[in-house]
């Protein structure tokens, strides 16, 4: 099998890990604050989060990159919209993973609604990586 | 590892590898023909940048930077081996939480 087939089979398993901790971590987050074991479970969270999360978000960025390098496909429309948007999730997951940090510090300040704000947000974002991915709207 | 201290180490990494990306790779292609080290160094740099500024982002919404701090740091990543000159703001901080 060639070299272009295992990087795209990594950046696809990096990308589906990044994506469950995503979308996940922050409703699963939200629905416990509040409850009597909720600072554990939150903490569990986090560290699930920047454990998994994290390290899945850097190995699809960079399997991201050799794909695009290997390929040669740095200037096509459609791929530098989606590096746009790659990074706007990247922020969003950083975004994520500090809100969880105060959450699970000072759970009295926790306002779960603001993480169910940011996944819909990193949902629409992994919606619109997607169609351009696939469908390439614009060459 | 504090997301403080995570932003201080990615920060000496992005400005190193900016420094081997400018100093080391761009001569070596300019003036050697070897292109194979901006390819290598190239996605290196991309990658510790944004790493940077995903830490960034989650030490801004912990609250562990804020106001002039965090604008401090966020500008340090955009600035050629500004995140060198940020690194002693960022290593007091530190000293100060301990």
């Amino acid at each position: 099998m060639d070299l272009y087939s295992w990087l795209k089979a990594g950046h696809v398993f990096a990308w589906a890990v990044w994506m469950a901790m995503l979308l996940i971590v922050p409703v699963a987050a939200g629905a416990v604050v509040g409850h009597s074991q909720g600072t554990t479970v939150l903490v569990t969270l986090r560290r699930l989060y920047s454990r998994v999360g994290t390290p899945a978000m850097l190995s699809a960025l960079a399997l991201g990159l050799g794909l695009a390098q290997l390929t040669g496909s740095f200037s096509a429309t459609w791929l530098q919209a989606k590096l746009v948007l790659v990074l706007a999730l990247a922020g969003l997951h950083g975004a994520i993973a500090g809100t969880l940090r105060r959450i699970a510090d000072t759970p009295s300040e926790a306002r779960p609604q603001h993480l169910s704000r940011l996944s819909i947000a990193s949902g629409l974002a992994l919606l619109l990586i997607i169609i351009f991915a696939v469908v390439k709207p614009i060459q | 590892m504090n997301p403080l201290a995570r932003l201080r180490l990615l920060g000496l990494i992005e400005g190193v590898t900016l420094f081997t990306l400018v100093c080391v790779a761009v001569p070596l292609k300019r003036l050697a023909g070897v292109s194979e080290a901006t390819a290598i160094m190239g996605p290196v740099h991309g990658i510790s940048f944004v790493a940077y500024a995903v830490t960034l982002v989650e030490v801004i919404a912990a609250g562990q930077l804020r106001g002039g701090d965090a604008w401090r740091a966020a500008l340090a990543c955009l600035l050629p081996f500004g995140t060198f000159l940020n690194d002693r703001r960022l290593r007091a901080m530190l000293a100060g939480e301990r």
